[in-house]
């Protein structure tokens, strides 16, 4: 040990115990001592079930809410009501059969509807029943008879 | 190199505190509370060894109470979890000390200390004139510095019990106190 250590622990030792017990303040254990202990949830699974419950609720309603599962949503166009063009005379579809058969000129498949001036309709302003009673467009001359809108498939209701 | 240096120092500690450690078992189930004991019997010790770091007795009794109520909140009274309670007191006063010296010199970069964080007149009077000189240099240390020469010259650890206290590596330890010792052998006019 040389002096320089002799020393730091002379000089070490005097500085400690120049602190008696009597010197400190009266203190109590930290087990008497009021110590505020962090607070915890009392279930930590009380939070999650919580936020599950609230996420299915949210998709639910949701869900609920969605267009076209209540009914309004958009529902298959009908067939329109056709009306034999000037170049008729080459379609041989003048048959008012209500067949969903695909004829060039009766299509009773679901496609844009084409109102009274001819320009494609996103949607029929009227249900099928309603566009029956629709005066039927006038027929060119020359048309052999007036075509009638055939009834919609059985599919369409 | 110095990230292959905690994993050996953490295996050391692990096989140091399981092995060559008893571990503190929870007193009996009438008895006090193992804290307790501990408190008792160690805070006398830990004031004086904080008393060495920070130089001031009421700021030492802090500390103490602080790292006895942290031990407390944070493994409860019986410390079944703790391997080695001593040695986490002692560590957790040596890291509550270094924050204290941190606040009061950035709080002296800024105002003056008052008059009276001077140490008591008394306590200078109990103080021979060497030793009030060996103290006024270990102030002049890096706080490093100063926790390694008191837990070796005063608390007679070894040197990797230092680093396992201070969490660094045994090398770092046995340069900080050589450079602490010349420091202090500069400042003392000590001669090797």
């Amino acid at each position: 040990m040389t002096n320089l250590e002799a020393r730091l622990r002379a000089a070490l030792s005097a500085r400690a115990l120049s602190v008696s017990a009597d010197d400190l303040q009266p203190a109590v254990p930290p087990t008497l001592a009021t110590v505020p202990k962090p607070r915890r949830l009392a279930w930590p699974w009380a939070g999650a079930l919580a936020g599950g419950v609230a996420v299915a609720l949210v998709a639910g309603f949701v869900a609920a809410r969605l267009p076209g599962d209540d009914g309004t949503g958009p529902a298959p166009n009908p067939p329109a009501a056709t009306v034999p063009s000037q170049q008729s005379s080459s379609s041989p579809s003048s048959s008012p059969e209500a067949s969903p058969g695909i004829s060039p000129g009766v299509s009773p498949e679901p496609g844009p509807a084409r109102g009274s001036d001819g320009l494609p309709k996103g949607r029929p302003e009227a249900s099928p029943g309603s566009a029956r009673s629709h005066p039927p467009v006038p027929v060119s001359p020359g048309a052999p008879e007036p075509s009638t809108a055939p009834s919609p498939p059985a599919a369409f209701g | 190199m110095i990230l292959a240096i905690p994993l050996p120092s953490l295996l050391l500690r692990r096989l140091r505190s399981s092995v060559s450690t008893p571990v503190r078992r929870p007193s009996a189930p009438d008895g006090p509370p193992a804290i307790n004991e501990l408190y008792h019997a160690r805070r006398l010790g830990l004031v004086r060894l904080a008393v060495l770091m920070v130089d001031d007795l009421a700021t030492a009794e802090d500390i103490v109470q602080d790292v006895f109520a942290a031990l407390y909140r944070r493994h409860g009274a019986d410390l079944r979890t703790v391997a080695d309670p001593e040695a986490y007191l002692t560590s957790g006063v040596m890291n509550a000390a270094r924050s204290a010296l941190r606040r009061r010199r950035t709080a002296r970069a800024y105002v003056p200390p008052p008059a009276g964080t001077a140490p008591a007149a008394e306590e200078q009077m109990l103080l021979a004139d060497g030793d009030r000189e060996v103290l006024g240099a270990l102030g002049e240390l890096t706080v490093r510095q100063r926790q390694v020469v008191v837990l070796r010259y005063w608390s007679e650890l070894s040197e990797q019990e230092i680093a396992d206290v201070l969490h660094v590596s045994r090398g770092t330890v046995k340069s900080t106190a050589s450079r602490a010792l010349t420091i202090l052998r500069g400042l003392l006019g000590e001669r090797r």
